[in-house]
């Protein structure tokens, strides 16, 4: 093979085929999806911002206590002012802060027992700011030895959640889907337009007098790795999603866009016009997806069937990238790529040996 | 019979040889032993109806297409086992306008400079060679048929081609352009360029070319110089219009005795005005070889 050839083909190919409204299309809607789910979607595990506007020592055990008692529901962040004006203006300000007023020896005085303090609460406060200021007032209580008249003490029970949908939210799910979406796009409907545009326009016929087709279609393989890479990364830069492993995620998207377009240029070669391609990948592409919500979800038959196939193989990787804690394998997964990979360039091949004979 | 075993050593000087080439398409026989030796710097012209087999010769003969059977070589090298060294070293003008649509003239012959690996310089001279203005910067979806086969011929230039083959290229064409093109390869030729031409272009064949193989149901039928295909397959059919003093138009063949006779009665009684002698023509040869005219369509 030839790397000059390549890189000419790849970047006229790169330059022209994105001023076709189909391929552009097929980027930008799994794009959208992906950054609208990040946004729009609330995430069950996501802890609520809150800042507590602190007059009074950074740290003492008034303010450690708190910050224990709200862990799992507040990001909390401390932020020291000068005064306990600039603590009440502060919450004033913000519906996601409280203002908190101690004297400077808090701990010595709440161990004397005569400990006061001021706790400013926003009247038109956040939820997270109301958790805030009921654990301060809790931690008060507890600090002036006044005991509740129910004391609850919280055991987390039942086996770890086995669903990775749980586990990684519905935001970061339905991105994993959009993802895999955009990949399935690219591999199924935007390489093989590319190619077989060249067949229809006749083109191909032209480029074979000086490439392979082997360099054709490694250049037509490139181009859509390069759309994908891109899509991701506006995708990842335009949502607040936070993955574990931004490289490993991206990854598995792209070896699957590259498993998938052994079968999409296949496909493509099968249908012979683009016009048909872009009706069929849509109908192509439903089974092809579905498989992501098998492996994420936690009704093993179908997690089973899912992790058989490259997009749900995929999405277990995608899911481990994004937080381990999903515990999903990655060496089986690899593997059923790597088979559907083969597969898919070997019947491709044998339908352009046909063509050639 | 394997291919390999049916070659025989090309002629040194030969820039296409083919022997028994076969191309079968099921029962299809589209191409049914060809043999061929063209040499360096000759016009090569191959004629047929639709489906003849000509195009599909070019795909062998350009590394498109195995050959069922049989085998050829291009500029010395096989056309199935040594494809890389025949591709830098030949081009070709197809028989449709295949270019991408969203470059412009230029962006195109750059793209495939960068392909060839050829100084990008020739760019702008090519174009001018073809007679387009380097500066056009419409897209190709843009251009009229004429320019779109022009820039095809600039293309097909690019790379310097030692053997440039032509499948139908003035198909569609205005008379200038065709003109253009006609003239462009008559320079080539003079230049070294073996040039192998099909046409249903009965006159353009004839302009053109060195030699021309009559092509019918994947057979060579006849080849030899248009003067000698004319002689061998038409010669004895030679026509004369006549025009008589009342005005009346005749038409009568020299090879009737009854017409030569007409011709010299109407010659002494002094009826005879005009006589134009009109030479057989390839279209003729044609006829007489392939048993139906050029423009009767394919055999089904």
């Amino acid at each position: 093979m030839n790397l000059r050839r390549i890189r000419t083909l790849y970047r006229r190919d790169l330059v022209d085929a994105i001023r076709d409204g189909r391929i552009l299309v097929a980027i930008i809607i799994p794009v959208a999806l992906a950054i609208f789910y990040a946004v729009s979607v609330p995430d069950p595990n996501e802890r609520v911002p809150v800042t507590l506007a602190l007059h009074g020592p950074r740290s003492s055990q008034v303010v450690e206590q708190v910050r224990s008692a709200v862990q799992r529901t507040v990001d909390l962040t401390v932020t020291p002012v000068t005064s306990a004006r600039a603590a009440d203006r502060a919450a004033r300000d913000d519906p996601d802060t409280i203002g908190l007023s101690l004297p400077a020896d808090v701990d010595r005085r709440v161990a004397a027992g005569s400990a006061s303090g001021e706790l400013f609460v926003p009247r038109d406060s956040s939820s997270g700011a109301d958790l805030a200021a009921a654990a301060v007032a809790q931690v008060a209580a507890r600090a002036d030895d006044r005991p509740f008249a129910l004391d609850l003490d919280t055991t987390l029970v039942g086996d770890a959640p086995n669903d990775a949908f749980e586990v990684l939210g519905l935001a970061t799910a339905l991105g994993i889907f959009s993802i895999v979406m955009l990949a399935g796009f690219i591999g199924l409907l935007v390489i093989p337009v590319l190619l077989v545009e060249e067949v229809a326009l006749g083109t191909l016929e032209a480029l074979q007098l000086v490439a392979t087709g082997a360099e054709i279609i490694v250049a037509k393989l490139a181009v859509g790795m390069t759309y994908c890479a891109v899509a991701i990364g506006i995708t990842l830069a335009a949502s607040p999603t936070d993955l574990h492993s931004v490289v490993g995620y991206a990854a598995a998207a792209l070896a699957l866009s590259i498993a998938l377009a052994g079968f999409g240029l296949a496909f493509g070669l099968a249908l012979g016009d683009s016009g048909r391609i872009n009706t069929w990948a849509g109908v192509v592409l439903t089974p092809v997806l579905i498989p992501v919500f098998f492996v994420l979800g936690d009704d093993q038959p179908w997690r089973t069937v899912g992790q058989a196939l490259p997009t749900g193989a995929a999405a277990q990787l995608m899911a481990q990238s994004a937080n381990p804690a999903v515990d999903q394998p990655v060496l089986v997964p690899l593997l059923v790529i790597a088979a559907w990979l083969i597969a898919g360039f070997a019947l491709l091949r044998w339908l352009l040996d046909r063509r050639s004979a | 019979m394997g291919y390999a075993s049916c070659m025989t050593p090309p002629a040194p000087d030969a820039a296409i040889l083919t022997r028994d080439l076969r191309k079968h398409y099921g029962e299809v026989r589209a191409v049914d032993g060809v043999d061929l030796e063209i040499a360096r710097g000759e016009c090569f012209g191959l004629l047929g109806h639709n489906g003849a087999g000509k195009s599909t010769t070019i795909r062998m003969l350009t590394c498109r297409t195995d050959p069922t059977s049989g085998g050829g070589s291009v500029l010395g090298h096989d056309v199935v086992s040594d494809r890389p060294s025949i591709r830098p070293r030949i081009n070709l003008v197809g028989d449709r306008q295949n270019l991408h649509p969203r470059l412009t003239g230029r962006a195109t012959l750059r793209f495939w400079a960068d392909l060839y690996g050829t100084d990008a310089s020739r760019v702008d001279e090519l174009l001018l060679l073809v007679g387009l203005d380097p500066d056009l910067s419409r897209p190709m979806k843009d251009y009229s048929t004429g320019m779109r086969q022009r820039v095809i011929i600039a293309r097909s230039l690019i790379n310097a081609p030692e053997v440039l083959f032509l499948d139908e290229p003035t198909r569609g064409l205005d008379p200038a352009s065709s003109r253009t093109l006609r003239g462009i390869v008559h320079d080539l030729v003079e230049q070294g360029t073996t040039v192998f031409l099909t046409t249903h272009d009965m006159a353009e064949a004839d302009e053109l070319c060195d030699r021309i193989a009559f092509m019918s149901e994947g057979r060579i039928v006849a080849l030899g110089t248009p003067r000698a295909l004319r002689l061998d397959h038409a010669g004895d059919r030679v026509e004369a219009d006549v025009t008589l003093a009342d005005g009346s138009e005749h038409r009568v063949r020299l090879d009737r005795a009854d017409d030569r006779a007409r011709l010299e009665a109407w010659s002494v009684s002094g009826d005879l005005r005009t006589v134009h002698t009109r030479e057989p023509t390839l279209a003729d040869v044609f006829v007489a070889v392939a048993g139906r005219p050029l423009d009767a369509g394919a055999v089904t």
